[in-house]
């Protein structure tokens, strides 16, 4: 905590230290509201900031604070970065009235958070994007493809929050041979689900959704998993310490790197690309459960392996 | 291996007692309900406890100290076997063979006893053995549904030094499903050839910490043509899984077996003492394990259970119906003990533990008393993991025995893994176990009245027979080769046995057979096992075994077949269709002396299966054909397994 806590009065002491310079040249106010003033919101934003100023010094006059400081929509700013779902919540809310509202940035908000909260008529106007923390879905099987080359049958739990995202895994699972198995997690109860999931499939990849994967439930989706000696692909480094074989994830770092990036790049403009994932990302693997399961893994590998496939 | 290992404490008893406050505690739904919750970022910064910790985790193959096979479900259910004894067929170095149709037994490398006695036998870490009569493993083999194995890990070897003085020629460890894994419905039903009835249901329910399955069997068949070996055997087993606390787990077996077994030849005059009659069995048995998880590493674990089996086999005999022959009794076995896994500084890894147990046996025929006889045995053991290098792994082991009839002994054992790569690590070791003789071999006494008249004495034991001992040398190697899909195991061993537990053979009627120590066979040769995948649908396995055994006795020396193969063909195929092909051969050797040396036994096992979706029911209907080559000569020459085919359809809903 204490650290979070230096890095942002750092921060908020830059920002004052800039105000009056950068004004004098035609600087552009820019509003970072987070949903939390500690842990990855702040490294996530601290990381923009940082990017943005790495590449334009002194161009940018900052107001970072937790979003419900932001108390009024004036004076307004040329444009607002919101850092978690709460903040790009707060921050529609509070330009909800304005005809003209500065471009809204999300970072660090899951695709299925954002979409959920998004204004779509703003969307269109160019007016909000995101750089999401979640994965690609290419991203994520082109992994288990490259780890564990002999699977075909990749499984998903599904729940209420994760069920309109299997069509586009099962897309992306079909270019690659591979076969989705999704089971619902529904009336007949997670151990039904497994069951059923974990019958067919020679991966289980784990979906963000707090219906199926929570901190009750990842110990009896992690053990159920094991025993059936399937390996599980995770979603955060929490799951690799847990016990997952892999991970997939950006760190706030990452995320926010690319937020700064599509801010330097627009900070002229007034709209916005469309939204994004994370270019950057880490594969982490847990060599405990690899030896275990019988799987020579190496992560630094992995993610190049993975990187490379992306290069245009 | 150490981690497979069960042993026990007070604290077990505790939670048995404690175990219905546990079950109505937990098996409360919590009050947390995330259906409601959407998404957020915190979902991907949430800390998580750690649920597979290094001590939970099974040891990788190539760290175990020894050759081990593992048997999953998917190949136990592929494989097309009946019995579980069948299934160890796939295991290098394993001899079957069914005593009658009625007996299935499997030996590890020689055909040393009838009854699988020097084999240690695991069921979820309940060590299955009958203390009634020889310490016998066949019938407490039978005693287990095939639809409930999760896995059969086999430890081909000698391990006393881990697993106490049972594991003294291979360690077949069964593990059942977790009741988390089993909740629903499931049927199965077979029917065939030679009265092949097999009946299975199941039933598993639960939720978050607490998951139970209780499942009932009902097994019929005629056994083996021209031979009086029906089997009826009906069995049920409950399972309960339960978490008490974030740290602990608490696993409780409670199960019934109850069936009539064919026994005797035919004619009755030309075998009077042995006449064809049916031999009923029943058992039951409750076990509690519990674990809990310490500090990162270490762990914690007890256990305590309690098995009876009883035996009803009287009839008269054929040429004097006034002699009432009556081998019948029961025995019973109380065990309790406790294991302790931790770090022992940076590089090395202990496991220390004790644990007690009684056996009791009483027979009026066999012990010529009406007196419970009992044995008592304290174990102490302890392994150390140590890893000086990465490469290098050595396991330093031991277990002192205390009997209470033959006095203490010692079993150790050293092991080194050398990691040539990561895929590659070769092995060697040495072994000492010893066997203890079974309470019948210390204290049996068998005599048949004709009225109040002595009519013969069969058996007495002077009480002088020792333990066994057999000092086991091996090297090994296990590999992966990765781009073939193959992995491979190999082992070489020289075993020598030394004080050999036989009876000393009649001389006239009216002179007893006694327990006594022969030399022993030395056993030497080499083993492999590769299992290969070629192809995503397609797994071969070879399992081979070379033998010699060195003896002075020619029927020991016979006892061990130069060489035993198993090859297996596994394959699917579109439309759900799956097939499978099981050859098993043996060079000749025998079971009962040598004027009894099977003729190059050879079995040829087919089965397809065709797997069934219906809605959110699953299921499979299948077609085995057992030895589809024509038969072969079993256990004796007169003996004869002939081709039998049988269907299955099983439904999980």
């Amino acid at each position: 905590m204490r650290r979070w806590f230096f890095t942002l009065l750092a921060t908020v002491c830059l920002c004052l230290m800039t105000y009056g310079s950068a004004s004098a040249a035609g600087p552009v106010p820019v509003w970072v509201a987070l949903s939390d003033t500690g842990g990855a919101h702040a490294e996530a934003a601290e990381a923009l900031r940082a990017r943005v100023e790495q590449a334009q010094p002194g161009r940018v006059v900052w107001r970072v604070a937790h979003w419900s400081q932001f108390s009024s929509p004036n004076p307004e700013p040329h444009w607002v970065v919101a850092v978690g779902a709460a903040a790009q919540r707060g921050m529609q809310e509070l330009f909800a009235a304005d005809p003209t509202p500065p471009p809204l940035l999300a970072i660090l908000v899951p695709r299925p958070a954002f979409e959920r909260i998004a204004d779509p008529a703003r969307m269109q106007a160019g007016l909000l994007s995101a750089v999401f923390l979640d994965q690609p879905p290419a991203r994520q099987l082109e992994l288990i493809r490259l780890a564990l080359p002999t699977v075909r049958n990749v499984g998903i739990l599904v729940g209420a929050d994760s069920r309109e995202h299997s069509a586009t895994f099962e897309r992306a699972a079909k270019e690659r041979g591979m076969q989705l198995v999704a089971a619902p997690v529904g009336q007949g109860g997670l151990f039904a689900a497994l069951q059923q999931v974990l019958a067919d499939a020679g991966v289980l990849l784990a979906l963000p959704d707090p219906a199926v994967f929570n901190s009750e439930t990842a110990a009896n989706i992690l053990m159920a998993a094991y025993r059936r000696q399937v390996p599980l692909v995770g979603f955060s480094p929490a799951y690799v310490k847990a016990g997952a074989l892999l991970a997939l994830y950006s760190t706030p770092a990452q995320v926010g790197t690319r937020g700064g990036d599509v801010l330097r790049q627009n900070l002229a403009g007034r709209s916005l690309p469309p939204p994004q994932w994370s270019r950057e990302f880490t594969v982490k693997v847990n060599q405990d459960v690899a030896r275990s399961l019988g799987f020579a893994l190496d992560e630094a590998r992995l993610g190049e392996q993975l990187r490379e496939g992306e290069r245009p | 291996m150490a981690e497979y290992s069960f042993r026990i404490s007070k604290l077990a008893w505790r939670c048995v007692a404690q175990a219905p406050l546990c079950f109505a505690l937990i098996a409360m739904p919590a009050a947390a309900d995330h259906a409601a919750d959407h998404v957020t970022e915190s979902d991907y910064f949430d800390d998580l406890p750690v649920v597979l910790s290094v001590s939970r985790l099974a040891q990788p193959l190539n760290e175990v100290p020894g050759a081990v096979t593992v048997i999953d479900r998917d190949l136990i259910r592929r494989s097309g076997a009946r019995e579980v004894a069948e299934v160890l067929r796939l295991v290098p170095g394993f001899l079957f063979t069914r005593r009658n149709g009625a007996n299935p037994l499997a030996s590890y490398h020689s055909a040393l006893d009838l009854y699988g006695a020097r084999m240690q036998v695991y069921v979820d870490g309940r060590s299955v053995y009958s203390s009634f009569y020889l310490g016998d493993t066949h019938r407490g083999l039978q005693g287990i549904v095939l639809e409930d194995i999760e896995r059969i890990e086999v430890l081909r070897g000698s391990n006393s030094a881990a697993y106490g003085a049972d594991a003294f020629l291979g360690v077949v460890n069964i593990v059942t499903r977790h009741a988390a894994d089993t909740h629903g419905g499931m049927v199965s039903i077979s029917s065939g050839d030679k009265g092949i009835d097999d009946n299975v249901a199941r039933v598993g329910w639960g939720d978050k910490g607490a998951h139970f399955r209780l499942t009932a069997s009902l097994r019929k068949d005629r056994g083996l043509d021209r031979v009086n070996d029906d089997t009826r055997l009906s069995q049920v087993h409950f399972r309960a899984d339960l978490s008490p606390g974030p740290h602990d787990e608490l696993r409780i077996h409670v199960g019934s077996m109850e069936g009539g077994f064919g026994e005797g030849l035919a004619p009755a005059a030309a075998n009077p003492g042995n006449i064809e009659r049916t031999v009923g069995w029943s058992d039951v048995y409750a076990n509690a394990h519990w674990r809990r998880e310490l500090a990162s590493g270490e762990a914690i674990e007890a256990h305590l259970s309690y098995e009876q089996d009883r035996y009803v086999d009287n009839f008269p005999y054929a040429l004097l119906p006034t002699i009432k022959i009556d081998y019948g009794g029961r025995g019973s076995r109380l065990e309790a003990g406790f294991q302790h896994t931790l770090n022992a500084g940076e590089h090395s890894r202990l496991v220390w533990g004790a644990e007690w147990r009684r056996e009791t046996a009483y027979s009026p025929s066999f012990f010529y008393s009406q007196e419970t006889f009992s044995a008592n045995r304290l174990r102490t053991f302890a392994n150390m993991e140590w890893r000086p290098h990465a490469q290098w792994l050595f396991n330093v082991g031991g277990l002192y025995e205390n009997h209470n009839i033959i006095g203490g002994s010692f079993a150790p054992r050293l092991m080194a893994n050398f990691h040539v790569t990561p895929d590659h690590t070769l092995r060697a070791g040495v072994t000492q176990s010893s066997r203890a003789p079974g309470l019948y071999e210390l204290r049996g006494d068998t005599r048949f009245y004709n009225g109040a008249a002595l009519a013969d004495w069969t058996f007495r034991s002077s009480g002088q027979v020792k333990a066994e001992t057999l000092i086991s040398n091996e090297v090994g190697y296990f590999g992966r080769i990765r781009s073939l899909g193959l992995t491979v195991d190999a082992r070489g061993f020289v075993e020598r046995m030394n004080n050999r537990v036989r009876f000393s053979g009649r001389t006239g009627v009216g002179v007893p057979n006694d327990a006594i120590n022969t030399p022993g066979p030395h056993i030497h040769g080499f083993e492999y096992q590769f299992d290969w995948k070629p192809f995503a649908a397609t797994r071969i396995l070879l399992s081979e075994a070379h033998l010699r055994s060195s003896s002075g006795l020619a029927d020991e020396t016979i006892e061990a077949p130069h060489r035993t193969t198993t090859l297996a063909w596994f394959q699917k195929l579109p439309g759900d269709l799956d097939f499978s092909l099981i050859s098993h051969a043996s060079t000749p050797y025998s079971w009962q002396g040598i004027n009894n040396v099977l003729d190059t036994p050879r079995q040829l096992d087919a089965r397809l299966a065709w797997g069934l979706r219906i809605g959110a029911t699953r299921g499979e209907a299948a077609f085995t054909v057992q030895a589809i080559n024509g038969g072969h000569q079993e256990y004796l020459r007169a003996y004869r397994f002939d081709r039998r085919a049988f269907a299955t359809l099983r439904l999980d809903f």
